[in-house]
């Protein structure tokens, strides 16, 4: 879902603004820039689209949600202060049409449109933010991971459109969160005994363009078009959110939504690799056209800046067979990237050489220079063991004496057992390895189990994959200190220039000057390869019924076809 | 009899304690949980999705958040304090909420029954419908030709998985790889888009639509055991001494078969009548997820995964008196079918 889409990335996503933002001491006032959206042509009214939810959301609340089905459903109901332009980044009035930055950054002042209205034709007033800022930082309130952005971050009613924002500690992304505050209606809730099971929880009170109207668990949602939606006759609205009735299909099973998407019961579905070569240009290829206009249905397939998803091996560090540069070199040397990107992803994927995107301008493009590019060597591979104290003595596996003991080459390598790409990566690393004298037993475990044995570090190698972001924090995986606890750097990373470019980076206002800290960051840790970093998605893959037409398909940060956009021309 | 019956419904309880015992042990065991699952998604562990909402969760916030979840989950108390709590509840039919989707989980099992039932309680009384005529005239016609014919046919449904046949028919009878015609039933799910605008007649025949190949695939993939348990236990009574001695009586075939031998062959099949009620009326964990039935048996197993406790138990719960009532249904069966057995 698009609008799903773009309220995640305008909620943890930086804006090009921030050239704007920088360290110049003045106040910063928020500046419209021209949008696609405002220039678009006139879009038909009406008809009905059907797009599958894997799910039933959790909640229609977006308080509450931290699953991707109740960001869906949200993105329908509510609208949040701005959206971000998934073309230019730059920030697009929604509930608020200004906002005002101090000098010290600490003050966000916001002004709502006074047209703004709930779907019971009730006005949006800062009476409204408040009690969800309220009951967002009530402890009791189900929301734990929403409230850990606001954490430090304290409210002030100016009018009763005016509102502000007092935040102890600015960092890089604060105004981004705060843009996309999305409000709830105090109305609704204002004497709800327990707000966390309160019935107002799936029985939503929006302000955006459709209503629920129906909603039958594990079965659909259907959501009707507001056709009194307050914000129809913007600019940036006034072509988008076209169909009279969209209906969310929940169907489980991938395989029986693409079946469906077939038949034509479902008008979108996403494509993994695999589905890609193996039924899109694979046993359906007579099905698909590469435009609407060839076929019923058609494939889309490209690329553009959208954040993706990379895929690592990580290396336990706390494991004496990998506390050592030249031997985890010499692993990522003996990984076949070709193989693994043919075999496994089909060519959709491109070798993976930062944490941060490998195309973005947060990650340094000289790696991806022949020369430094960490590729298949088996000679480089075997000669930095040997510089590594490795030895062999014919048996078969190479051996280091390690505390005074006579240390074998081998270790488990885990994963999660609903992946097959992550099981066949471990096949073909486990061959690879064996090659150089390098025993890999693979063991792959339920997603739990799996969660279970990283949170408690009780794992000698392991392969997942980190969700993409266009502008990245890297405190949370990178820091020495996010090793403590459960927290995310399990691997028990530490390198004290890679924390002070941390703290660096998440101060700096200034989208250049914090690029170039997050590309020299991407160089240590390269260098160090406490991960080998395997692939990163390289396309948006989706089928489209060809009866859907749009004036753009996908924005440059777009992360699918922009079901916002989409029309019927019958 | 009656004493027996009463001892035998007292003796539920006990036994329904230790099953649901043995499941909250078997649950609370299990490494992982609804709380490091959310905050492997919150984190944005594993890739999917789009951009993560990653603001550099720091170990004090991973740390407040996994108290926080534990809290919002009701995981915060030792295993045994719950254990006592969800009793104490379960006695006023309180279950819980469930940790995934926040309805109450009784709620949820209740709006998914009647889908089950839907094609449970068809799947159920077509197994035995088929089952023991077919296995009746296997044994009567012993080593014919539609003896051996039949043969061949169970053997073939008993080595294809109920799961195959399902993809099978859902392939060919659903969608237009295949028929000519295009597709006979609709592709999964349990009611058309229009259900509620449809007459009685309409909605019965809707239902049918959706409901005939998940049902044929659920008894196909059960009617052959019992047809052959059914077929080897009529052949062993046709052969014992006194169906010879109604036979030499000069008792027509028709009695001898049906008043004398049918019952008694009937007895091996009733043993397990209780487990097959259960296993029918909670959902088909094969069935229910390629047809796109949002049953019980889907939610058993989305619950299991995704460790929502609440809801495990409250199937449990339902699973294990099934079962129990099941053993007694059995036993009364066992009754009607041969009044020779008393109970004491």
């Amino acid at each position: 879902m698009s609008m799903q889409r773009k309220y995640i990335i305008a909620l943890f996503n930086l804006s090009l603004c921030f050239t704007s933002y920088s360290l110049a001491q003045e106040e910063i006032k928020y500046e419209r820039f021209s949008s696609f959206y405002d220039k678009m042509p006139n879009a038909k009214k009406g008809g009905v689209l059907h797009f599958q939810l894997s799910n039933d959301p959790k909640v229609m609340n977006p308080l509450l949600s931290d699953d991707s089905e109740s960001n869906a459903v949200e993105g329908y109901l509510w609208m949040s202060l701005f959206s971000m332009d998934p073309e230019n980044l730059s920030y697009l009035p929604g509930l608020a049409t200004s906002y005002t930055i101090s000098k010290d950054k600490k003050n966000y002042t916001f002004k709502l449109n006074e047209l703004a209205k709930w779907q019971d034709e009730t006005p949006v007033t800062s009476d409204d933010i408040k009690f969800t800022f309220d009951t967002l930082m009530n402890p009791k309130t189900h929301a734990a991971a929403l409230r850990s952005y606001y954490e430090g971050i304290s409210i002030k009613i100016i009018d009763k459109y005016s509102f502000a924002f007092i935040v102890q500690e600015p960092k890089f992304d604060t105004l981004n969160f705060l843009a996309s505050f999305t409000p709830i209606q105090k109305k609704q809730f204002e004497n709800s005994k327990d707000f966390n099971n309160d019935k107002g929880i799936m029985n939503p009170v929006g302000n955006s363009a459709y209503v629920m109207d129906k909603y039958l668990r594990s079965q659909k949602i259907v959501f009707k078009r507001n056709k009194n939606w307050w914000a129809t006759n913007l600019s940036q609205y006034k072509s988008r959110y076209n169909p009279d009735e969209i209906i969310l299909d929940i169907i489980p099973d991938p395989n029986l939504a693409y079946e469906k998407f077939l038949k034509g019961d479902i008008d979108q579905v996403s494509f993994n690799a695999d589905q890609w070569n193996n039924k899109v240009i694979g046993i359906d290829k007579e099905k698909f056209g590469k435009s609407p206009s060839q076929r019923n249905l058609w494939a889309l397939k490209l690329q553009n800046k959208s954040p993706k998803p990379y895929s690592f091996i990580a290396w336990n560090l706390k494991n004496p067979l990998f506390n050592d540069i030249k031997t985890r070199t010499a692993l990522s040397h003996l990984v076949d990237y070709k193989k693994i990107i043919e075999l496994v992803y089909f060519n959709l994927y491109t070798q993976s050489t930062s944490p941060f995107g490998s195309f973005t301008n947060n990650s340094a493009p000289d790696l991806r220079n022949k020369d430094k590019i960490i590729t298949l060597d088996r000679s480089k591979a075997l000669a930095l063991l040997k510089e590594a104290g490795w030895q062999n003595d014919g048996s078969g596996v190479l051996f280091k004496i390690i505390n005074g003991k006579k240390t074998p080459f081998e270790f488990t390598l885990d994963t999660n057992s609903n992946n097959t790409a992550r099981m066949k990566i471990a096949q073909i690393v486990k061959e690879s390895f064996k090659t150089a004298g390098i025993k890999v037993n693979i063991r792959s475990t339920e997603w739990n189990s799996f969660l279970d044995n990283i949170n408690k570090r009780k794992f000698d190698a392991l392969i997942l994959a980190w969700t993409g972001s266009l502008f990245p924090n890297a405190k949370q995986i990178w820091d020495s200190n996010s090793e403590k606890d459960e927290g995310s750097n399990f691997i028990g990373y530490s390198n004290s220039k890679v924390d002070e470019l941390i703290k660096k980076a998440n101060t700096e206002f200034d989208n250049v000057k914090r690029n170039k800290l997050m590309q020299e960051m991407n160089r240590i840790i390269y260098a160090e390869q406490p991960y080998t970093f395997i692939a990163e998605v390289n396309y948006i893959l989706e089928g489209l019924n060809s009866k859907i037409s749009s004036s753009r398909w996908v924005a440059p940060y777009e992360s699918g076809a922009a079901s916002d956009m989409f029309y019927l021309e019958k | 009899m009656r004493k027996y019956f009463i001892r035998r419904f007292i003796a539920i309880i006990p036994m329904f304690f230790l099953m649901t015992a043995t499941y909250f042990c078997i649950q609370n065991y299990l490494p992982g949980g609804p709380v490091q699952e959310t905050l492997a998604r919150i984190r944005g562990m594993g890739g999917e999705g789009g951009a993560n909402k990653s603001i550099g969760l720091g170990p004090e916030d991973i740390k407040k958040l996994t108290h926080e979840l534990e809290v919002q989950y009701g995981l915060d108390k030792p295993a045994l304090t719950r254990y006592f709590i969800w009793i104490k509840n379960i006695l006023t039919l309180n279950f819980g909420d469930s940790i995934t989707t926040r309805a109450p989980a009784i709620d949820q099992i209740i709006e998914r029954l009647p889908i089950s039932l839907s094609f449970g309680i068809p799947g159920f009384f077509l197994t035995y419908l088929i089952s023991i005529p077919l296995g009746v005239m296997m044994a009567l016609k012993d080593g014919s030709k539609f003896d051996t014919f039949s043969s061949f046919i169970l053997f073939v449904t008993y080595s294809i998985p109920a799961l195959v046949f399902a993809v099978i028919f859902l392939l060919i009878f659903c969608t237009d790889r295949f028929l000519p015609f295009g597709a006979l039933f609709p592709l999964g799910g349990w009611r058309a888009d229009n259900y509620e605008d449809l007459t009685l007649v309409g909605k019965i025949y809707d239902l049918f639509k959706h409901m005939f190949l998940p049902v044929l695939a659920s008894v196909i993939g059960n009617f052959t055991v019992f047809a052959l348990l059914q077929k080897n236990s009529m052949l062993e009574v046709i052969r014992s001494d006194y169906i010879r001695t109604a036979r030499a009586k000069g008792l027509s075939e028709t009695i001898v078969i049906f008043k004398h031998a049918l019952r008694n062959a009937l007895l091996p099949l009733m043993v397990g009548f209780g487990s097959v009620l259960g296993a029918f009326l909670g959902g088909s964990i094969i069935i229910e997820p390629i047809f796109g039935l949002p049953g019980i048996g889907i939610l058993s197993l989305q619950s299991l995964a995704s460790r929502d406790f609440n809801v495990v138990m409250a199937i449990v719960v339902l699973q294990s008196l099934v079962i129990l009532l099941g053993q007694i249904l059995s036993d009364i069966t066992y009754v009607l079918v041969d009044p020779r057995i008393e109970y004491k």
